[in-house]
C-alpha cells in the first residue's frame, strides 16, 4: 500500500475515533446534567412526607436508561475500531444493533445489553491478546505501552459495564468487579507511566 | 466521662497539635514572603529564578510540622484503640451474642459474634471527620516537593504556596482536627462510658455503637477508599494551579507539570472510587444509586477523563486553552463534590 493511502487510512480511523469521542462526550454531558438535576431534586424533595428514596431511584433510572443504552452502544461500537476497516466497522455496528434488538423480546433490555457487552468483551480480549502479541492495530497513539494501556482500559470498562448491567446479584458480580478494577488500574499505569510521553 | 488516661491523651493532643500547626503556618507565611516579595518588587529576572536553600528549609519545616502533627494524630488513634474498649461482663455479652445469632438466623443482620475475652476496640483510620481535610493538606504539602526539586518558575511556586496557606487556614479554622478532635465519634461513644456500671443501658447502647464500629469506623475499606480520594484531591490541586497558569502562558513545561499531577491524581481517584463500590454494597445494600455525592463524584471523574483526553490534542492552540479551562472546571467540580456533603442529603451527608 502506498504511503498516501496509508495516511488516508489513519486519517479515516482517527475521524471515526473523534466522532465516537464526541458522541460519548455529548451523551456523558447529558448524563451529567441529569445527575445534577437529580441532586437538586433530591435536596428539594427529601423533606417531604411522601418522599421515598426507592421511588426517586426508579424515576432517575427511568430517565437515565436511554442515555445508558446510548453509552453502551458507543462503547460497543468503539471496541472493534482497532481491528476493522471502516466498511466492515459499519456492517459490524449495524449487526450488533440488530442483534441487541433481536435479543430484546427473549430476555428484556438487560439481557440484550448483556449479550452485546459480552460479545464486545470477547472481542476486546482478542484485541488485547493481539496487542500483547505485537500486532499492529489501528490506534490514535503510538508505542506498545500506550496500545496495551488503551486495550486494558477498554477491556476494564466493558467488563465493568457488563458486570453492572447484567451480573448484579450474581455470585460473579464482585469477582468480576475486581477483575475490571485490576484491568483499569493496569491500563492507567501502562498509559500514564510506561507509555512514552510527549 | 471517658477513662482518665484517654482524657489525658485528648488534653495533650489539644495542647500540642495547634502549636505544630502554627509552626507550619508561620513557616508557610515565610515561604510565601520569600517567593512573592521579589515578584512584587518587580526585581529583574525574579520570575525565572529557581528556589534557594532557605526556601528549601522553610518547605521542610512546613512538611516536618505537618508530618509531626500526623504522627500525633496516629498516637491519639492508638490511644482510642487501647483506652476505649467496649467491654461488658460475660453474662450480658453472652446475651448479646445470642441476639446476634437469632438475628442472623432470621436473615436480619451480618454482625459478627463478639469474643468478650478480647472486647471490641475502635481501629479508626486517620482521616475521620476534620482529620480528612488535614490529611488532604498534608499530601498537598508533600506534593510541593516535586516543583521545588524541579526548580519550577517562581510565580508558579508562589501560587502553590498561596494554596498551602489556604489549606492550613482550612485546617485551623474549618477542620479543627486538634482543637475539636473527633467530636462526632466522641459524642457517639461518650454515653457508653458515662453509663458506668449500668449494664442494662450499656447493652442497649451496644446495639447502636457496635454496628457503627463494624461498618464504618473499623471497616477495612475505610483505610483505602477515603485516603486515595483525598490524596487525589491534593494532587489535582496542583494540576488546577498549573491549568490557571496555562491560560496565560504557552509554556510546555507548565502543561507537563499539570499532567504529572493529573495522571497520578486520576489513577488514585479511579481506584479510590472503584473501591467504594463493594463497600457501599456491603454497608448500604443496593439502594444507594443516585446518592448526590456519588452522582457528583462520577461527574467529576468524567470531567477528568475528558481533561486527560483533550491532552492528546493539546499542541493545537485552541485545544491548549480548552484543556486549561477544562482543568479548572474539573477542580471546581472537585470542590463542589467535597463540600456538597454539607448541603445535599444522602448517604454521605454531614448535615
Amino acid at each position: 500500500m502506498s504511503t498516501s493511502a496509508q495516511q488516508a487510512r489513519v486519517r479515516r480511523a482517527i475521524g471515526w475515533d473523534l466522532a465516537l469521542v464526541l458522541l460519548t462526550a455529548v451523551t456523558l454531558a447529558a448524563f451529567g446534567a441529569l445527575a445534577l438535576w437529580g441532586m437538586f431534586y433530591y435536596k428539594s424533595h427529601a423533606a417531604r412526607p411522601d418522599w421515598s428514596v426507592p421511588a426517586f431511584q426508579e424515576m432517575m433510572n427511568r430517565l437515565a436508561t436511554p442515555l445508558v443504552v446510548l453509552l453502551i452502544v458507543w462503547l460497543v461500537l468503539c471496541i472493534p475500531k482497532r481491528l476493522f476497516s471502516r466498511r466492515v466497522l459499519l456492517g459490524y455496528s449495524a449487526g450488533m444493533i440488530a442483534l441487541g434488538l433481536a435479543a430484546l423480546p427473549f430476555g428484556g433490555p438487560r439481557f440484550a445489553l448483556g449479550l452485546v457487552l459480552g460479545l464486545s468483551s470477547l472481542l476486546q480480549t482478542a484485541i488485547l491478546a493481539l496487542v500483547l502479541a505485537g500486532a499492529r492495530l489501528r490506534f490514535a497513539g503510538r508505542g506498545f505501552a500506550l496500545r496495551a494501556g488503551s486495550s486494558l482500559l477498554h477491556l476494564g470498562i466493558v467488563l465493568f459495564t457488563l458486570d453492572l448491567v447484567a451480573l448484579q446479584g450474581s455470585p460473579w458480580h464482585i469477582p468480576l468487579f475486581w477483575v475490571a478494577t485490576g484491568l483499569l488500574t493496569a491500563g492507567c499505569i501502562f498509559t500514564f507511566y510506561l507509555a512514552k510521553q510527549r | 466521662m471517658f477513662p482518665e488516661r484517654f482524657e489525658a491523651a485528648t488534653a495533650l493532643l489539644e495542647r500540642v497539635g495547634p502549636w505544630l500547626l502554627w509552626v507550619a503556618a508561620i513557616a508557610g507565611l515565610a515561604l510565601l514572603a520569600r517567593t512573592a516579595l521579589p515578584l512584587l518588587a518587580r526585581r529583574a529576572g525574579a520570575a525565572a529564578e529557581g528556589p534557594d536553600r532557605t526556601e528549601g528549609w522553610l518547605l521542610a519545616t512546613v512538611i516536618g510540622a505537618l508530618t509531626a502533627s500526623f504522627a500525633l494524630l496516629a498516637w491519639y488513634h492508638f490511644r482510642i484503640w487501647s483506652d476505649l474498649p467496649l467491654a461488658l461482663d460475660a453474662r450480658a455479652g453472652a446475651w448479646i451474642n445470642a441476639q446476634f445469632e437469632a438475628m442472623a438466623q432470621a436473615g436480619r443482620g451480618g454482625l459478627p459474634a463478639v469474643d468478650w475475652a478480647n472486647p471490641p476496640r475502635f481501629a479508626i483510620p486517620l482521616w475521620i471527620e476534620g482529620e480528612k481535610f488535614f490529611f488532604w493538606a498534608l499530601v498537598y504539602g508533600l506534593a510541593l516537593i516535586y516543583p521545588y526539586a524541579r526548580r519550577a518558575a517562581r510565580p508558579f511556586r508562589t501560587a502553590l504556596y498561596v494554596g498551602l496557606l489556604a489549606y492550613l487556614a482550612g485546617v485551623v479554622f474549618f477542620a479543627k482536627p486538634f482543637t475539636a478532635p473527633l467530636a462526632q465519634f466522641r459524642g457517639e461513644v461518650a454515653p457508653w462510658f458515662a453509663a458506668g456500671a449500668n449494664v442494662g443501658l450499656k447493652v442497649q447502647l451496644f446495639f447502636k455503637i457496635y454496628p457503627r464500629m463494624i461498618f464504618y469506623y473499623n471497616a477495612a475499606y475505610m483505610w483505602i477508599h477515603p485516603p486515595l480520594l483525598f490524596a487525589a484531591y491534593a494532587l489535582l490541586t496542583v494540576t488546577f494551579a498549573a491549568c490557571v497558569f496555562m491560560l496565560f502562558s504557552a509554556r510546555r513545561e507548565q502543561e507537563r507539570e499539570a499532567y504529572f499531577y493529573a495522571k497520578l491524581g486520576y489513577l488514585l481517584l479511579t481506584v479510590g472510587m472503584l473501591i467504594g463500590y463493594p463497600w457501599a454494597l456491603q454497608a448500604w445494600g443496593p439502594n444507594w444509586w443516585w446518592d448526590p455525592k456519588i452522582a457528583a463524584s462520577i461527574m467529576m471523574w468524567l470531567l477528568y477523563t475528558g481533561f486527560l483526553h483533550t491532552r492528546l490534542y493539546v499542541h493545537r492552540r485552541r485545544v491548549w486553552f480548552l484543556h486549561a479551562a477544562l482543568g479548572i472546571l474539573c477542580y471546581l467540580s472537585l470542590i463542589f463534590t467535597y463540600f456538597m456533603a454539607w448541603y445535599f442529603p444522602g448517604e454521605h451527608t454531614f448535615q
